[in-house]
């Protein structure tokens, strides 16, 4: 057998390169065409999945918005309805008592009766506040405006408003919306951050809105609000991105917090 | 010389699937235990000829193991129910065919299994592109090169396309008695690559990519 066979000549090697070349290369071409499919796959799958999430969030905010909001108008007219008429009715039958008693305690009872009169008022301005009825009525402004005066008379903090460009509505649900944050911003001013200022800022131009929120309390560090969850200040965050919004937070200790609220009010947003 | 380069390679590989054996998922197991078993057959290649004057008996049975724990390792690795059916139809016929064909057509005392070995490719690439197809419908957030599947996968569907040629290659040689060490090499060649990617994917086979690719 070994004498019947012949060398391999150079044409049959140029075909077996040939050939062996090919199929490797077409070979090499496939698994690189499927890299790049199953990259793109990979890239098209995670934005659905992050569409998929935000969708969720959004979702999940919106119902618990929509479930903080009932709450809030419930209490509301259960102050309003409820508890201020009791009130008022205290309040008559103080006067009227306070007509018939000799002179030193009739001061005690009109002292009295000008606090319920006092706690009367204050309920219906806090009523106001939460009741979504009011802000939409109201609109944003005016209602900012109201609640500040509020805080002022308690004398709790100095709280400060500025208004840039001629206002305009950004309609029911955004002002609730921002008007909210501008509450959750003001609580988390009163409850934690120790500032004896709270400035407001309003900035309408026509393709931008603006809500400025800074206060000289403690301030807090990136980290400090990592560890710490910062629910409420993510819920701003969350809550901007409901109505097409960004929130930005600045603050780092012993510097005060500034909370910045941006949106486009020519943008429709579904909320 | 290129045949003791495959033999180490096949050990070392071998050594590594054992030494990972915990570490891996259960596919990746199945294919280790395979590699251990088909290192020792390869080293038995040489006592084999020596003794039966050829290692048609050794291709035999190399074939039909092979094709066995391949097929139970993409029977794993599917999540389609209709294909995994599939591969125990598979299975079953390919044991058929191969008895007929060790017996009347190649038999297995002095005759390459080259028809059983044609159909077992034929039938991996089927699995390869199958797979393939899986991966791009079920797509994981890991980088491809650190996908053991996509290195087994593609170690198969090289192997089994290349060894179409190679099978080519032997019968023209053949027919035509040309002496040439190029085919030899050429297996020799198709086995380091095939034994380097089945090595990449018991080394970057991990649990949790599994798992991922469950949620």
């Amino acid at each position: 057998m070994q004498n019947d066979s012949i060398p391999i000549q150079a044409d049959n090697i140029d075909a077996i390169v040939i050939i062996t070349g090919l199929l490797l290369a077409s070979l090499v071409c496939s698994i690189v065409y499927f890299v790049v499919l199953y990259r793109n796959k990979q890239l098209k799958n995670k934005k659905e999945q992050e569409e998929l999430e935000a969708n969720f969030r959004q979702e999940l905010l919106k119902t618990q918005l929509e479930v903080q909001e009932q709450t809030l108008n419930y209490i509301s007219s259960e102050i309003h309805d409820n508890i201020t008429q009791i009130l008022s009715f205290v309040k008559l039958t103080l006067g009227s008592i306070a007509s018939g008693i000799e002179e030193g305690k009739k001061a005690k009872v009109i002292e009295t009766r000008e606090l319920v009169a006092q706690t009367i008022t204050d309920l219906r301005d806090l009523s106001k506040s939460l009741s979504f009825e009011h802000i939409a009525s109201q609109g944003l402004i005016r209602t900012i405006q109201q609640e500040t005066e509020r805080i002022n008379k308690s004398g709790l903090i100095e709280v400060s408003l500025e208004q840039d460009g001629n206002s305009y509505s950004l309609g029911e649900q955004r002002e609730l919306v921002l008007f909210r944050i501008f509450q959750e911003t003001l609580n988390n001013t009163l409850k934690h951050a120790g500032a004896k200022h709270l400035k407001i800022i309003l900035q309408y131009q026509v393709d931008l809105f603006n809500l400025t929120l800074e206060d000289d309390g403690s301030g807090f560090s990136a980290e400090a609000l990592e560890n710490k969850g910062g629910s409420g200040l993510r819920n701003i965050e969350n809550r901007a991105a409901l109505i097409g919004g960004t929130a930005t937070i600045d603050s780092s200790p012993g510097k005060g917090c500034a909370i910045k609220v941006v949106l486009n009010p020519l943008k429709q947003q579904l909320f | 010389m290129i045949g003791d380069i495959v033999l180490v390679l096949s050990f070392v590989i071998a050594l590594i699937g054992t030494v990972r054996f915990r570490k891996l998922t259960m596919p990746f197991k199945v294919l280790a235990i395979w590699l251990v078993i088909d290192f020792l057959l390869d080293a038995s290649n040489s006592w084999v000829i020596s003794t039966y004057k050829n290692n048609a008996r050794l291709s035999h049975m190399l074939c039909i193991l092979e094709f066995n724990f391949y097929a139970v390792v993409y029977y794993i690795l599917f999540r389609s129910k209709y294909i995994k059916r599939f591969i125990v139809i598979t299975i079953f016929l390919f044991l058929v065919f191969f008895l007929i064909n060790a017996m009347y057509l190649q038999p297995f005392v002095r005759v390459f299994p080259t028809n059983a070995i044609m159909v077992e490719e034929i039938l991996y690439v089927l699995f390869a592109i199958l797979l393939f197809k899986q991966m791009l419908q079920y797509p994981v957030q890991v980088n491809i090169t650190k996908q053991s599947v996509f290195w087994f996968n593609t170690a198969i569907l090289f192997f089994s396309t290349t060894m179409f040629l190679n099978l080519a290659l032997m019968n023209y040689i053949g027919e035509h008695h040309i002496r040439s060490e190029i085919v030899l090499y050429f297996w020799h060649t198709i086995d380091i690559i095939f034994a380097l990617l089945s090595g990449i994917a018991i080394l970057t086979d991990k649990k949790e990519i599994i798992i991922k690719n469950a949620e």
